[in-house]
């Protein structure tokens, strides 16, 4: 059962204001709780502006929080500075992989300096040689040929590209990853192959995955349990199979009832 | 035949204060003191659903 299995993650009472007091102000996020446990991946749904990229920004530490805990390990990350010592160690033990592959990855450098820029920052590597071998392994990893480590992203294509942003968040050797709507901008027949390639890594590394999305139907796929978000807040959480099957907050049934059937006479009696 | 559920979100706008609730063993709902028993009721009904 996930209740026994280790909080990796803890989110308590998460508030993320923007422009507070001012007339501009956004309330993002409003009290938001929920854990994450190691192995374990937690699907994050609903609607565009319902405030899931925002929850798992605040997580990583993009923003600072306007109030709430969030404990890593145990530790509260909501209220380290940038650049601290602290900040820079927690910072190896989370990555992102970011929408859209084609914003996301510098066009100026190569794709092997990409990668490793993790590997550098962290001074993983024990001279260039091994940065080498390390960024092959890792283009290996993701199903990416170690030749191209030479080559600029605009030269692959947005599924390839999306393994290189794989990559570059494997470098440091992370025990959680916010994979934030990492398969909405590519291609339907290159989605399923990135979802089995994450799927693939977590058994190898054991990894911990928050996966953002608005399509139900591929977060079920591949998360254990699921959150649904709407207006900044958490609806309601459970197991992927509890929140598909048997939906209980009005919101989630009405998220579900728009998933398209792919059955033409379904669709027709629609 | 499928039916297309629309969420009124004004609902919300009752004034009654909300919590994550669990309703049956690891299911969380967002629900305020009126509403639980109806979310239980539901939860009932389609555990009653797979039995048959």
């Amino acid at each position: 059962m996930a209740e026994e299995r280790e909080k990796l993650v803890q989110v308590r009472h998460l508030v993320q204001t923007f422009n507070p007091g001012k007339k501009s102000e956004v309330r993002a996020i409003q009290d938001v709780s929920f854990d994450i446990y190691r192995g374990e991946t937690l699907g994050l749904v609903g609607e565009s502006g319902s405030g899931k990229t925002t929850t798992g920004r605040a997580i990583i530490r993009l923003y600072k929080p306007t109030s709430g805990e969030i404990l890593f390990d145990g530790n509260d990350i909501a209220g380290l500075h940038n650049g601290s010592k602290q900040m820079k160690e927690f910072r190896r033990e989370m990555q992102m992989i970011f929408q859209d592959p084609y914003a996301s990855l510098n066009p100026r450098m190569k794709v092997k300096d990409i990668i490793a820029e993790g590997i550098d920052i962290h001074h993983l590597a024990k001279d260039d040689a091994d940065r080498d071998a390390q960024v092959a392994n890792l283009l290996q990893l993701v199903g990416l040929n170690p030749d191209h480590a030479t080559r600029y992203p605009h030269e692959f294509s947005g599924g390839q590209r999306q393994r290189i942003g794989i990559a570059r968040a494997l470098a440091v050797q992370p025990q959680f990853i916010i994979a934030d709507e990492p398969i909405s901008a590519l291609d339907v027949s290159i989605q399923a192959q990135v979802v089995n390639l994450l799927k693939n890594i977590q058994e190898q590394r054991n990894l911990t995955y928050l996966f953002i999305a608005h399509d139900l139907s591929m977060v079920k796929y591949i998360s254990d349990r699921i959150a649904v978000m709407h207006y900044g807040r958490i609806v309601e959480l459970s197991t992927a199979d509890e929140v598909y099957n048997h939906p209980l907050h009005p919101y989630t049934q009405s998220l579900l009832s728009a998933i398209p059937i792919p059955d033409p006479e379904k669709q027709k009696n629609a | 035949m499928r039916e297309r559920i629309y969420y009124d979100a004004s609902a919300e706008n009752d004034g009654a204060e909300r919590s994550m609730v669990e309703i049956t063993p690891g299911h969380f709902v967002f629900a305020s003191e009126d509403e639980i028993q109806g979310y239980k009721d539901q939860a009932a009904k389609y555990a009653e659903a797979e039995q048959k």
